[in-house]
């Protein structure tokens, strides 16, 4: 037996040009282990070189935005948690931030630096999947075995502290939902002194490995105003020279009193991309360092306060996450819920500029180059 | 185990059918499809990673449903998603079996009642384990492929070829303009 | 602001600007202007496309447009209504490519068209499908019914203050006696501890300033209300309807008075938390 052709109404199809070569059209996803998710690409393949690329996306389309039109404002945050799953922590907190200025609450010193602490660890979290899962997909095996053992360990610390592993349904409006556990400080330091030492393996066996330069160096080039233009966010913007990362240009939490610069490069291409991402797991070292020692040990984790929005007010709020801006767009009708909320999901909008990252390149640099973006699927669909 | 405590001769003879000799050898030895939904897929990789290793049970991961056993669901199936999966399920060879992993295979979980999900997998292709969470620990997934395995074993559950599921693919209709078709 | 007034917008019709939780909200009722402003707005800086988001209205669909401009980090929204029966808009994502897929998502979901867009197929939903699930029309069949939309807030502020007089018993008691009786104006009141008593305006004075409150004089010129903090144009607007128009007038009213007025204007508690009386009067002493 098999599907009854009414239901086969797939995307669209892309129809072989014919010209001095025959154009070959080769379908990549929704199943493709390299393309971290259900995620398909139609390509028009000319020899070794790609001619043309159509992604198409919703295979994980969960209709988010409607659910939350139906749930109150706290309601909607384990739901967050599940946009992007890899950072499950970071997606809580531009919502957070919306609904704390709408409601204008004051977020306690201490609550600050937790949130800003986790914010970062989960950074390092993010960016240990990517390099597992991206160096997969380029055919070495060992950073994924390195870069899962020692997320274990992370998570290890997050799960004594929320109780969750990955989804942990912990921010909240004006705070965190429960108090860190009381050696959470100290795990977190024994932790970075350990993960400091494991760094440099992990740069050896990828942007400094001569097999993985001579894939990414010049690969996969996008100019600074494409990027710009394109909305681009996160590591792939900074990777193409402009500096721009709303830790430092819209801060939020405790990132004001921390000391850091945003990391940029100029290439542009995968390789760049990469590095600024394993200079950024230094960076996050450095900031959860930074929090740990600035942090009040004692005092309120959460603010007195009710959540309460009027009618007709709304906000956009977005924080930097792994992937890029983050942002969410509140709309109020003096309900007890969001009336509308859109979420600005980095991946979804770095994505689309694969069709021009993809075409004129090696039909092998396609994975790379996919792989470089860094993009989750439950959070371009949502 | 079927086979183990069968007729038993001396000298390690064991009398028993060939069926339960090659079901035992299927059951050591399962490799399912890498197919990575959603959230669950993140703590399906860790149950393979370093500290879980479920390659050490014999389950390895392969790319291709063709060269697959077992098919795990690890995430929410959405209408789009559901005729590839159901695809992906006839694509491999039988015999075959299918864990639904996760709140939202098992039965929609937190997404129920939208309208673009699919109220469990088991709609569309038949499961065999069903493993609850929202996400299930990988050691949740671990016990459900020693279940599985052990199913496999089992002469009693023998797999019985060519008895497909009718899948019920109005699920995967688009919800009436004025409500839900289903 | 320097930078706003680089941008000529004067010529453009149906603009108007308003500032809703601190955020400049440019709002345009003409589509034919959107285009156009959206230019000048490129043309300006504006040149990172942060969000374009698809809402319903309940009276027509509205496109949210977010900019923000990296040279200086100034952000900018941007709202335009469609009605239902005509939900075009021009598409603007020749000009910030960011915006494509945002718009065929606003397209998939709400069912805004952006007219001359490229390729504006269904992005997330299936090629065939025809709904246009995140309009409030679209029915649910009785599943994910907002009925939290439907519930009042909770008086939390009622609630603290139950708390508050059943602690303090008698004196307080008696005030809320006297203030229900006096804001009826039917029952006597029953005056008990001098001190309760005392913090009350005479019955006279309440009179007269909420006929003050009715018919303001129209030899007074309005002040500019927006000064306090806490009172954008939205809420001129709501005070000027109940005839507040002055510092002079805000800075009188009693705590009576100020509760009567939350509750015709829906914004609990706002008075005495943005300290409007307090603010009014300081910039009534600095006019005088």
């Amino acid at each position: 037996m098999s599907i009854p052709a009414a239901l086969m109404t797939g995307p669209t199809v892309l129809e072989p040009v014919v010209g001095k070569t025959d154009e070959m059209i080769v379908n990549l996803g929704p199943q493709h282990p390299a393309t971290h998710g259900v995620l398909q690409i139609v390509l028009g393949v000319d020899g070794e070189r790609v001619t043309r690329a159509v992604p198409h996306i919703g295979f994980l389309h969960r209709n988010h935005e409607k659910i939350e039109e139906s749930r109150s404002y706290a309601q909607v945050i384990p739901y967050l948690d599940r946009m992007d799953y890899v950072s499950g922590l970071q997606n809580e907190l531009p919502y957070c931030l919306a609904v704390e200025d709408l409601a204008g609450l004051e977020v306690p010193e201490r609550a600050k630096y937790i949130r800003t602490a986790m914010f970062e660890f989960n950074r390092i979290i993010s960016h240990l999947v990517w390099v597992g899962t991206y160096m997969l997909d380029l055919g070495a095996i060992t950073p994924f075995l390195y870069a899962f053992r020692d997320r274990e360990m992370a998570l290890d610390i997050i799960e004594r502290t929320t109780g969750g592993r990955m989804l942990p349904n912990y921010f909240t409006f004006g705070g965190v939902r429960r108090d860190v556990h009381p050696k959470f400080w100290q795990d977190l330091l024994d932790f970075l002194d350990y993960f400091e030492k494991v760094v440099p393996e992990y740069e050896t066996l990828t942007v400094d490995a001569p097999v993985f330069q001579a894939r990414s160096v010049g690969v996969g080039l996008l100019s600074q105003e494409l990027a710009v233009n394109h909305g681009i966010s996160g590591p792939n913007l900074r990777a193409s020279g402009v500096a721009h990362d709303l830790r430092k240009d819209q801060p939020y939490d405790a990132y004001p009193e921390l000391d850091f610069s945003v990391i940029t490069r100029d290439e542009g291409d995968v390789w760049a991309r990469s590095k600024v991402r394993m200079d950024e797991i230094y960076q996050s070292i450095d900031l959860i360092r930074q929090c740990a020692e600035l942090a009040p040990r004692s005092g309120p984790y959460l603010a007195r306060g009710r959540v309460k929005i009027e009618a007709g007010e709304q906000r956009y709020r977005a924080a930097e996450i792994s992937r890029g801006q983050l942002g969410v767009y509140i709309h109020s009708d003096g309900g007890t819920g969001p009336y509308r909320s859109k979420h600005r999901s980095p991946s979804f909008v770095n994505l689309q500029i694969i069709p021009d990252l993809f075409i004129g390149q090696k039909f092998s640099d396609v994975i790379a180059i996919l792989g470089s973006i860094d993009i989750v699927l439950g959070e371009v669909d949502r | 185990m079927g086979l183990l405590g069968s007729d038993r001769r001396p000298d390690n003879i064991i009398l028993g059918k060939l069926d339960d000799l090659i079901n035992l050898a299927r059951s050591r030895s399962m490799w399912p499809l890498t197919f990575g939904i959603a959230c669950c897929a993140i703590e399906m990789m860790n149950s393979s990673a370093p500290r879980y290793d479920a390659d050490r049970f014999g389950f390895f991961y392969r790319n291709t449903p063709r060269q697959a056993d077992i098919m795990i669901v690890s995430g929410t199936v959405n209408k789009k998603m559901g005729k590839r999966v159901r695809t992906l399920y006839e694509q491999m060879a039988e015999p075959k079996w299918v864990i639904s992993m996760g709140a939202c295979a098992n039965q929609g979980g937190p997404f129920r009642q939208g309208y673009s999900v699919v109220e469990g997998v088991d709609k569309i292709v038949p499961v065999d384990v069903y493993v609850p969470g929202c996400p299930p620990r990988p050691e949740a997934l671990l016990q459900a492929m020693l279940l599985l395995r052990d199913k496999v074993a089992d002469p009693e559950k023998r797999y019985i070829p060519g008895t497909l599921m009718e899948a019920d693919f109005d699920v995967l209709a688009e919800p009436g303009k004025d409500g839900r078709s289903l | 602001m320097s930078t706003e007034a680089a941008i000529n917008l004067e010529d453009l019709p149906t603009l108007r600007q308003q500032t809703i939780c601190g955020e400049k909200v440019y709002q345009l009722e003409d589509p034919t202007a959107y285009r156009q402003l959206c230019e000048r707005l490129l043309a300006a800086g504006y040149d990172f496309p942060q969000c374009l988001s698809g809402v319903d209205m309940e009276y027509g669909l509205r496109t949210v447009l977010h900019l923000r401009r990296l040279s200086d980090q100034a952000e900018l929204t941007l709202w335009l209504d469609v009605p239902y029966d005509r939900p075009h808009v021009p598409s603007v994502s020749d000009l910030w490519g960011g915006v494509d897929w945002h718009e065929r998502e606003a397209y998939d979901l709400v069912g805004i068209h952006y007219d001359g867009h490229e390729d504006l197929r269904r992005i997330l939903l299936e090629d065939h499908w025809t709904i246009h699930p995140l309009q409030r029309r679209y029915d649910t069949g009785g599943y994910l019914i907002p009925d939290w939309q439907a519930k009042p807030w909770p008086d939390w502020d009622a609630i603290a203050k139950e708390k508050e007089e059943a602690a303090r018993k008698a004196a307080e008691a008696a005030e809320k006696r006297a203030a229900a009786a006096k804001a009826k104006a039917a029952k006597a009141v029953k005056p008990k501890e001098g001190e309760g008593g005392a913090k009350k305006p005479p019955l006279s004075e309440v009179k007269k300033t909420s006929d003050q409150v009715a018919k303001p004089k129209a030899a007074q010129t309005a002040d500019d209300l927006t000064k306090i903090k806490g009172i954008g144009a939205h809420y001129v607007a709501l005070l000027k309807e109940q005839g507040i128009t002055r510092f002079e007038q805000l800075a009188n009213l009693s705590d009576d008075e100020a509760k009567r007025l939350e509750e015709k204007m829906n914004f609990k508690d706002r008075i005495a938390r943005e300290q409007w009386r307090e603010q009014a009067r300081a910039l009534q002493e600095g006019k005088s």
